[in-house]
């Protein structure tokens, strides 16, 4: 088995399967590193349809979406470790010091560290990272919940990993706290296993779920929706019996008032991701706050040279052909990287977001690559801070504007994606400016 | 009768009102949609009204104690009203041996004139 390899992929969901796939077609020697049995990350236990409608033209489930792509992983020359966790990353040491014979003419190494039950404690040395670990669900620890912790308490995605692969039901009887897609999607699916769902709960003025997903999941199996509502309290000794949700007040604090007990023997966290970038820490990678991912340019490179970040590590997508795409593109720069070398004399140009953006990814442009991966148009990712039915998006950099598109029917909810030809133009050499303007007041479509 | 949905043809999700004139035969299609941004939300209305139709996603027991379920899927839509009866048709099986995507389990069935189909792989070496 190899030990040194021009790019490492860690993390074997759609980004990863993805950005080996491409780094392996562009010519690169490539290891895919998983801690779990099998390929395919969260999609495993998707069980739901509506996967790939970009990226096959096709309303796919999770497993068979994955499925394709584990097989053109195996069909390519691509090392695949499973059952192997990475303890630690450390950058290539600095021109110089050399470290015995590991620095050979093609660049400097990575060194990574794993631990894996069948090959133990051991090293591999990569010129590229590709860093796509995915993300993780906030939990009851995080949210503010009183009462005791009996047991009953599950994040969504907990809920579904029991009873689509486990075959185990997690309860008869819950209540579910937040709108995400993975609640939504997993009442549909409590319901369809007998359960009787009591409520979904959400502390906003509005789902946080995609439309398609109230409808279809909620009513189409008359599941109650209750908006600006939250669980405030948990009951039970052993076992959850009860919660204590509330509406909120006039502050935004749950108004006590409204108190209501509701009979349960389950509560469901569908309350937000994290990016699971926590291996990156100790190497002071610069990261968005928004996107609590790292801040990369258009080729998925972060400001660390050679290790480059995708699909929900990066930032939450919607869409598993987002995040699909963003693999791609990370791993065939990471690729490209090893044989070019173009990180060393790129010249970045940051990319800003004003108006009603929560936030712009990529966060920077990145020019002499543009030359060396010779794209053209730049796929460019936000959300908006509130709905609007219709919208203006402004990109321009300096006195230059280099985009301008009327938008509509934008919700916080639904990512949205456009594709901007940064090079068509002249030179930019002033930051990017992306605005998204909005009429006073967006009424959405609530 | 009168009904009141949310279109999912695209993002902007309206509000639809479906009624229906009386006395006026129910596939003759004297529904009128309105709320409706685009020719869309009328097919969606009408549809919904008349014949919803979804696909149904689970799993089914297998015979391998590591891996305890295997994704499953119907090769086509059924009707909303028949998922239930799909289900306990579902929960009835176990499949064996080597699966991959796209293996019929069950042909037509509940005699819903459907397969049902694997969507994840069992057992399938590297």
């Amino acid at each position: 088995m190899k030990t040194e390899y021009d790019v490492i992929v860690i993390g074997s969901g759609p980004a990863g399967m993805a950005a080996a796939v491409s780094a392996s077609d562009a010519g690169a020697s490539v290891c895919l590193v998983e801690r779990e049995e099998k390929m395919g990350g969260i999609l495993k236990q998707c069980i739901h349809d509506g996967f790939g409608l970009i990226r096959f033209e096709e309303k796919l489930s999770g497993p068979e979406y994955a499925w394709r792509y584990e097989q053109m992983v195996d069909s390519r020359d691509i090392d695949f470790l499973n059952l192997t966790f990475l303890t630690g990353l450390e950058p290539p040491s600095p021109p110089g010091s050399m470290e015995g014979s590991a620095i050979p003419e093609k660049g400097r190494w990575f060194r990574l560290n794993f631990i894996s039950s069948v090959r133990g404690v051991f090293s591999l040395k990569a010129a590229s990272i590709v860093t796509a670990m995915g993300c993780r669900e906030r939990t009851d620890r995080q949210i503010f919940l009183h009462g005791s912790r009996p047991a009953g308490i599950f994040t969504a995605g907990q809920a579904q990993d029991f009873i689509n692969l486990k075959g185990l039901m997690p309860g008869r009887r819950p209540v579910i706290l937040g709108s995400g897609d993975i609640g939504l999607i997993m009442a549909r699916r409590f319901t369809l296993e007998g359960a009787k769902v009591s409520g979904v709960y959400e502390i906003g003025p509005r789902p946080s779920g995609l439309t398609r997903n109230v409808v279809q999941c909620l009513e189409d199996f008359d599941i109650p929706l209750y908006l600006n509502s939250t669980v405030t309290e948990v009951h039970g000794k052993d076992r959850i019996e009860a919660v204590t949700v509330c509406r909120l007040g006039g502050l935004g604090q749950p108004d006590p008032e409204t108190a209501e007990l509701v009979e349960c023997d389950s509560l469901i966290l569908s309350v937000g991701l994290i990016p699971e970038n926590d291996i990156l820490t100790p190497l002071e990678i610069e990261m968005d706050p928004v996107t609590r991912g790292p801040a990369v340019d258009q080729n998925m490179q972060t400001s660390i040279s050679g290790i480059y970040s995708c699909g929900n590590a990066l930032h939450v997508s919607d869409l598993v052909d987002y995040v699909s795409e963003s693999g791609y593109k990370a791993g065939f720069a990471a690729a490209c990287s090893v044989h070019t070398k173009y990180q060393m004399e790129t010249e970045l140009i940051p990319i800003e977001s004003r108006g009603n953006l929560q936030y712009i990814m990529p966060q920077r442009l990145s020019l002499r690559s543009s030359e060396v991966l010779s794209e053209k148009a730049v796929p460019v990712f936000f959300r908006p801070l509130i709905p609007a039915d219709e919208a203006l998006l402004v990109i321009s950099s300096g006195e230059q504007e280099i985009y301008r598109r009327k938008l509509r029917y934008l919700k916080p909810s639904e990512m949205q994606r456009v594709e901007v030809d940064f090079f068509n133009s002249d030179r930019i050499n002033e930051p990017v400016i992306v605005e998204l303007k909005t009429p006073a007041a967006g009424t959405g479509n609530e | 009768m009168n009904r009141k949905l949310t279109c999912i043809e695209c993002p902007r999700g309206c509000l639809l009102m479906v009624e229906k004139t009386e006395g006026v035969d129910r596939e003759g299609g004297e529904l009128r949609v309105s709320g409706n941004a685009c020719p869309k939300g009328i097919d969606y209305g009408r549809q919904e009204v008349l014949r919803p139709m979804r696909m149904l996603t689970s799993t089914v027991r297998t015979d391998d104690c590591e891996f305890p379920r295997l994704p499953v899927r119907l090769s086509a839509e059924i009707p909303k009203e028949r998922i239930f009866d799909c289900m306990k048709e579902i929960n009835r099986i176990t499949v064996v041996g080597r699966k991959k995507p796209g293996d019929v389990l069950v042909q037509n069935i509940g005699g819903l004139g459907v397969d049902l189909i694997a969507s994840g792989g069992l057992r399938n070496e590297r």
